[in-house]
C-alpha cells in the first residue's frame, strides 16, 4: 500500500496561485527534485522527533531533517521550552534581548571562536564573511571550490543567472575539490588580489558523489592562506555540529579565520552565525550589516539549549552510528539485489546514487519515489541528515521499506537487472 | 543581461530560420509552396553567422558553412545589426556576391518567394489567437522547435549563455511535448565543448523535460506560464541529471529576447 496525496495536491493549487512556485526554493517540487512529482507530499501537517506528517495524514521518517535544522529531532521539549519561556519575557524588542550575551559565550566557547555575529540565515553569513575578507585584505576576490554553495546572493551566483549582473561575478576564482596545487599555482599568482578561500569543509555538492579532504589537503590550504595573506573561511552551515560540535575545520584539524553556522544552530528557531578570530573583531564591527529580526531572543534562548544539549550528549557520535546503521542496511540490500548503490560523505549526512549507464539517475529517481511513497523521506540529490531522535527501530523501519522499495523498483526493470 | 546583435544574429539564422526544416516537414501547404524553387542561400555575416539555407524538393536544411556546402546565391552583409534588420521583415539590401538574378526573382521584394514562405512562418508562429486548435498545434510545435535550436544557438555563442553551456555535462537533454513533438540538445567536449540541436526524440537522455500538452508548452515558451510553476502544478515533468535542466532553463530565460 502506498500513500496519496489529495489534501497536499488540493493545498498546492491554492498556493500556486497566491505564492510563486506554489512552494520555491529547495522545500518546493522544481529545486526540491521532487521527481515524479506524484510520489511526494508538499505540506506537513505536524513533525516530532525523526517523523513528519503530512496534511493527508501521512506519516514519513525523514532523512531531510528540514535539510539539516532539524539536529536534536522536530519539536524537542527542552529547545521549545527554553523558547517558550523567552517568548513570555520578550522576543523583537527595542533593545537587544539580554540571552543574546548568553548564546555569544557558549557559541564561541563551544567552536573556539572569539566573537560571534548573528543574523538569520546562511546567505546572510556567508555574505557577511566574504565583506569581512574584503575589507581586512583589501583585497576583491574570492577563490571558490567547485560543486560549491554558498547561499543564493548574486556574488555567489554565474552570470546566466536571472537577476545577476555579470559585473557582480567578476571577482572570483574556482578551484578544483582537493587540488591542492592548482590552489598553490593560483596564490601564487594571483594571491595579491584574492581576499578569501571560502569551501565547505568536504564537498557535499548535489547530483555527485560526496567526497572528503584527501590526507593532508586542509593543513596544505591552511598553510596557503597564511602565506599569501588570504582569509580561509570555512562554511560550516550544513555540515555544522554534526562532524564536531566545535566546528568542521577542527574536526579536520585546523582553524579557520572564519566560520559559519546556521541550520542546527538552534534546531529549526531562525538564526545564524558568522564566528571569527580575534584580529578580524574590528573589521566585522565597521561594517554596516543588521535586519530587523537578527536580534530577536526567541531563536537565541533555542540556540542556547540545543548548543547545550548537543554538549552534554555524544551528540556527533549518536548522529554517526545511525547514519552507518542506515547505510549498512541499505548497502546489504543492494548488493543483495545486485544494485549498484554508491553511498558518500559523512555517515551522518550520507549521499546515495544508484549508478546507472547513462549517468540520467532515472533508476535512483524511481527507487526514492517508491521509498517516499512508503514512508521514508529521502531525495534524490541532495546529502542527507541523522539526528539526535533518531533511533535504531526507526532505522531498522527505514532499511526494512527502503529495501521493499528497492525491490520494486527492481522487479520494473528487468531489462536492467536479470 | 545586455542584448548582443551577434547573438541575435545567430539566433535569427539557426532558430529563426532554421525552424524552416519543421515547418517544410509539417506544413503541408508550406511544403507546396517551398517545392516550387530549388535554391541554396549563403548567409555570410561579418563577425557573425556563417551559414546555409538549403531547400531542396520541399525540404529544408540549414547549417553552418563550409567548403563542402554548395550555394547558389550567397549574401553578404557588413554587420549582424543589418543581416538583423533583414530578418525582421525591414527594407535592407544585402550585397549579393553570388546569383544576383535569383535574388532579384526569389526574395528582392515582400512578395517574392522566399519571403512569403518565411513571412508565413513567422507570423503563425507569432500569433495568439488561433483559427482551430490544429494552427495553435503547429504554431506551438515550431515554437518548440525554435526554442531548441535557439538554446543551441544562445549556449554556442553568446557570452553569458556560455555559462550554461559550459556548465551542462556531456550527453543528451531531451525535450518534449508529450505525443506531439521531441527534440534533443547533445553537449559534447565538456567545458570548452558545445551543443547540437536534433530535431529528433533522444534515444539515450540524460534529462528529460516534457511538456504535458500543447498549452502548457505554448505558455511556457511564450513567457505567459513560467516554468517553475508548470512544474510545480505537474504541467511540465522534468527527470534525470536536473543540473542539466537548471543550465538549460537558464538558456531559456535569456531566449526570449532573441526570439520573439
Amino acid at each position: 500500500m502506498t500513500y496519496t496525496y489529495n489534501k497536499n495536491v488540493e493545498l498546492m493549487m491554492r498556493a500556486a496561485k497566491v505564492v510563486p512556485n506554489g512552494v520555491y526554493g529547495h522545500l518546493g517540487p522544481a529545486e526540491g527534485c521532487m521527481i515524479p512529482m506524484s510520489a511526494y507530499p508538499f505540506f506537513v501537517s505536524k513533525a516530532k522527533g525523526s517523523e513528519m506528517w503530512d496534511v493527508d495524514g501521512n506519516r514519513f521518517i525523514d532523512y531531510m531533517c528540514g535539510y539539516g535544522p532539524n539536529i536534536l529531532g522536530y519539536c524537542d521539549p527542552e529547545v521549545d521550552a527554553a523558547a517558550i519561556d523567552q517568548m513570555k519575557k520578550a522576543n523583537c524588542t527595542t533593545l537587544c534581548a539580554d540571552v543574546m550575551v548568553d548564546f555569544a559565550e557558549l557559541l564561541t566557547d563551544t567552536v573556539k571562536k572569539d566573537w560571534a555575529f548573528f543574523c538569520k540565515n546562511g546567505g546572510d553569513v556567508t555574505s557577511l564573511a566574504v565583506l569581512v575578507a574584503r575589507f581586512y585584505t583589501g583585497k576583491p576576490k574570492i577563490v571558490f571550490v567547485d560543486n560549491y554553495y554558498h547561499g543564493v546572493a548574486p556574488w555567489t551566483q554565474r552570470p546566466d543567472t536571472p537577476g545577476t549582473l555579470e559585473d557582480d561575478c567578476k571577482n572570483r576564482y574556482q578551484v578544483r575539490w582537493n587540488d591542492v596545487e592548482q590552489v598553490r599555482q593560483l596564490f601564487e599568482e594571483h594571491g595579491n588580489e584574492i581576499a578569501c578561500f571560502i569551501s565547505t569543509p568536504y564537498m557535499h555538492g548535489n547530483f555527485i558523489d560526496n567526497e572528503m579532504p584527501a590526507e593532508g589537503y586542509w593543513q596544505q590550504i591552511r598553510d596557503l592562506c597564511t602565506k599569501h595573506g588570504i582569509l580561509l573561511i570555512i562554511d560550516d552551515i550544513r555540515c555544522g555540529f554534526r562532524l564536531d560540535t566545535s566546528g568542521s575545520d577542527h574536526y579536520f584539524g585546523i582553524e579557520a579565520d572564519l566560520i559559519t553556522f546556521c541550520k542546527a544552530l538552534a534546531n529549526g528557531y531562525p538564526v545564524s552565525a558568522l564566528c571569527g578570530k580575534e584580529f578580524l573583531k574590528g573589521a566585522v564591527a565597521s561594517i554596516p550589516y543588521t535586519g530587523s529580526y537578527w536580534l530577536q531572543g526567541i531563536p537565541f534562548a533555542a540556540g542556547v539549549a540545543t548548543l547545550n544539549k548537543l554538549r552534554n550528549t555524544d551528540s556527533v557520535g549518536h548522529m554517526k552510528a545511525m547514519g552507518e546503521r542506515v547505510c549498512a542496511g541499505l548497502a546489504k540490500t543492494a548488493k543483495e539485489l545486485k544494485v549498484p548503490l554508491h553511498i558518500s560523505g559523512s555517515p551522518s549526512m550520507f549521499y546515495l546514487r544508484i549508478a546507472d549507464e547513462l549517468g540520467n539517475f532515472l533508476l535512483h529517481q524511481e527507487w526514492i519515489a517508491e521509498c517516499v511513497k512508503r514512508g521514508v523521506f529521502i531525495t534524490n540529490h541532495h546529502n542527507h541528515f541523522t539526528n539526535m531522535s533518531l533511533t535504531p527501530e526507526l532505522v531498522d523501519e527505514t532499511i526494512t521499506i527502503a529495501s521493499e522499495a528497492m525491490e520494486v523498483m527492481v522487479k520494473n526493470h528487468p531489462e536492467v537487472f536479470r | 543581461m545586455a542584448y548582443s546583435e551577434r547573438t541575435q544574429a545567430f539566433v535569427n539564422l539557426y532558430a529563426g530560420i532554421g525552424v524552416l526544416e519543421k515547418y517544410l516537414e509539417i506544413d503541408e501547404s508550406a511544403r507546396e509552396l517551398a517545392k516550387q524553387h530549388n535554391v541554396a542561400i549563403r548567409f555570410l555575416v561579418k563577425d557573425g553567422p556563417d551559414g546555409v539555407v538549403d531547400i531542396k524538393d520541399g525540404a529544408c536544411k540549414v547549417y553552418p558553412y563550409d567548403e563542402e556546402s554548395k550555394a547558389n546565391i550567397v549574401l553578404y552583409f557588413d554587420s549582424c545589426k543589418k543581416f538583423n534588420r533583414l530578418v525582421a521583415g525591414e527594407d535592407v539590401m544585402p550585397i549579393p556576391l553570388k546569383g544576383l538574378f535569383k535574388v532579384l526573382k526569389l526574395m528582392a521584394k515582400p512578395d517574392q518567394w522566399f519571403n512569403v514562405l518565411t513571412g508565413n512562418m513567422a507570423d503563425l508562429m507569432r500569433k495568439t489567437e488561433f483559427a482551430d486548435e490544429a494552427e495553435k498545434k503547429l504554431s506551438v510545435t515550431l515554437a518548440f522547435y525554435a526554442m531548441t535550436l535557439g538554446a543551441v544557438a544562445l549556449g554556442n555563442v553568446d557570452p553569458i549563455a556560455q555559462h550554461a553551456m559550459r556548465a551542462t555535462v556531456d550527453g543528451e537533454v531531451a525535450l518534449g511535448i508529450r505525443d506531439v513533438a521531441y527534440s534533443t540538445i547533445l553537449k559534447s567536449g565538456g567545458k570548452d565543448g558545445k551543443f547540437t540541436a536534433i530535431l529528433a526524440k533522444s534515444e539515450k537522455p540524460r534529462a528529460i523535460m516534457e511538456f504535458a500538452d500543447i498549452d502548457t508548452a505554448g505558455g511556457v515558451i511564450n513567457g505567459t506560464l513560467d516554468a517553475m510553476t508548470a512544474v510545480s502544478t505537474g504541467r511540465l515533468e522534468t527527470k534525470g541529471h536536473m543540473l542539466m535542466l537548471d543550465n538549460f532553463n537558464k538558456l531559456a530565460a535569456i531566449l526570449p529576447k532573441y526570439l520573439s
